[in-house]
């Protein structure tokens, strides 16, 4: 047989034997509904981790071994439970149950260990969705292949790895969280909370040195507190905190 | 797959062009698995493509998803128009999708969509290389059979039994139209666009939009 013509590329020319591995590679599983997309995706990650570091300069241990693929969410629930993979690279867009969706139903049994969703377009909710539900890696498929790669080797490696243009939706996403918990706490005349079961306890009939007691805490912590609520209520005397909590419903 | 000469065959050169490199990369790996095949580079899309093209002149031009969703279409035009043409295959999302007509129409040979088996993509390189359309998920003889047959054809759509809002219907699918903007532009129903199109499928021997309009096209159904 004739030599094959030389490569421009670098890529296909620097693809080496895999060498015997001496630690147990990474087992992942692909969730794509693309079978182009996921047959090379596989090409990617079955390469040695020296051709990887030649290839992309990235170091990747022991290299991956890909132990399933699946093209829906349902798919992926049953690969994921009969694979028990290392790592699990998910698309979001899939049919017959997204890829957040057998991520929810994974959480309740067979979670593989680490999951790096890799997306394409991704709005905040996904995101916000995907790293509650566990995913520690987040990478957009239109990421650099050293990219995915070095994501890859991080999530393994215990760390977690945010696509770099997906930071600022994730911060957004976390300051609206934060202004929907102060929505959420708002109590009235701005009372904290601690304050309001203080004030609970006193429309109950408790004294002082009960209402100390049911917190753990000392009369005088409770005589400050009270101080404050006085002043934020308006009230001159427990009788009229007694009257204003009835009122508002403190009282439980 | 075997192939006795294969040491006087030349290989079949291939430019991928798509925009996520994470595919293109994966793909290049996965089409190395076939020695017949070499793909001589890859570009994310214009106008590192034409110029790629020009170049290396490629045999085969498989042709993904294009940054900031510029249609293939486009850019096989823009080809054409350059003195450039490529045996392109097409690589979709899903084969009905209306602008893949266009495309064809612009002078790619394949559409495989992009949840085929790998199998199915090397096959296509083959039939597209052998100068055979492939269109779909697998090997596709009704189409190359049915353009053949239909050659000999007369180029009048009642010929095919068509009716006149039959070849308003399948105007529009030449066009790239969707099922909805026919509907529009012809003041119907969604649903009666897809009952003749049904009809349509039927009376020609196509099953999808893209044979449709390849046949339609071949037949110069719509210069009458």
């Amino acid at each position: 047989m004739a030599p094959q013509p030389m490569e421009h590329s670098s890529l296909t020319a620097a693809v080496a034997p895999c060498p015997l591995r001496t630690t147990a590679a990474a087992r992942v599983v692909i969730a794509d509904d693309e079978r182009i997309f996921r047959a090379s995706l596989r090409r990617l990650l079955e390469l040695s981790s020296s051709t990887v570091s030649a290839m992309f300069g990235v170091e990747i241990g022991s290299g991956f071994d890909v132990v399933g693929e699946a093209g829906s969410g349902q798919e992926t629930v049953e690969v994921v439970q009969s694979t028990h993979p290392d790592l699990m690279l998910l698309d979001v867009c899939m049919p017959r149950r997204s890829g957040l969706e057998a991520l929810r139903e994974l959480q309740r049994c067979d979670q593989p260990r680490h999951t790096i969703i890799l997306s394409g377009a991704l709005d905040a909710e996904q995101l916000v969705t995907a790293i509650q539900l566990g995913a520690r890696g987040v990478v957009r498929k239109d990421a650099p292949t050293e990219l995915l790669f070095a994501a890859i080797t991080s999530v393994i490696a215990g760390a977690s790895w945010v696509d770099q243009r997906l930071t600022s939706d994730l911060l957004d996403a976390v300051r609206g969280l934060g202004q929907l918990r102060h929505a959420a706490s708002a109590l009235p005349f701005g009372l904290t909370r601690r304050e309001t079961e203080v004030v609970a306890l006193v429309g109950a009939g408790c004294n002082n040195r009960e209402i100390a007691q049911r917190f753990a805490v000392t009369e005088e912590t409770i005589k400050h507190h009270l101080t404050r609520i006085f002043d934020k209520v308006g009230a001159a005397n427990r009788v009229e905190l007694a009257l204003v909590a009835a009122r508002h419903g403190f009282v439980n | 797959m075997a192939c006795v000469d294969r040491a006087s065959t030349p290989p079949v050169t291939i430019l991928i062009v798509d925009e996520l490199q994470i595919f293109r990369d994966g793909l290049r790996l996965l089409l190395a698995s076939d020695t017949r095949l070499q793909v001589v580079a890859d570009a994310a899309g214009e106008p590192a493509a034409t110029a790629l093209v020009r170049d290396l002149r490629p045999d085969i031009l498989l042709l993904g998803s294009l940054p900031s969703a510029a249609e293939p279409a486009d850019m096989l035009r823009r080809l054409a128009a350059a003195g450039l043409p490529v045996r392109t295959i097409l690589l979709v999302k899903s084969i009905n999708a209306p602008e893949i007509v266009a495309a064809l129409r612009f002078g790619a040979c394949g559409v495989v969509p992009k949840d085929a088996h790998a199998a199915t993509l090397f096959e296509s390189i083959d039939a597209v290389t052998a100068g055979v359309y492939w269109i779909g998920e697998r090997v596709n003889s009704d189409l190359p059979a049915m353009i053949r047959r239909l050659e000999h054809a007369r180029n009048d759509a009642v010929r095919f039994g068509l009716t006149r809002r039959e070849v308003d219907v399948v105007r529009g699918v030449v066009t790239g139209e969707s099922n909805h903007q026919i509907a529009v532009r012809l003041g119907i129903s969604d649903n009666t666009v897809k009952r003749h199109l049904v009809n349509v499928f039927n009376k020609v021997g196509a099953s999808n939009r893209v044979e449709l309009a390849l046949f339609a096209v071949h037949h110069r159904l719509m210069d009458e």
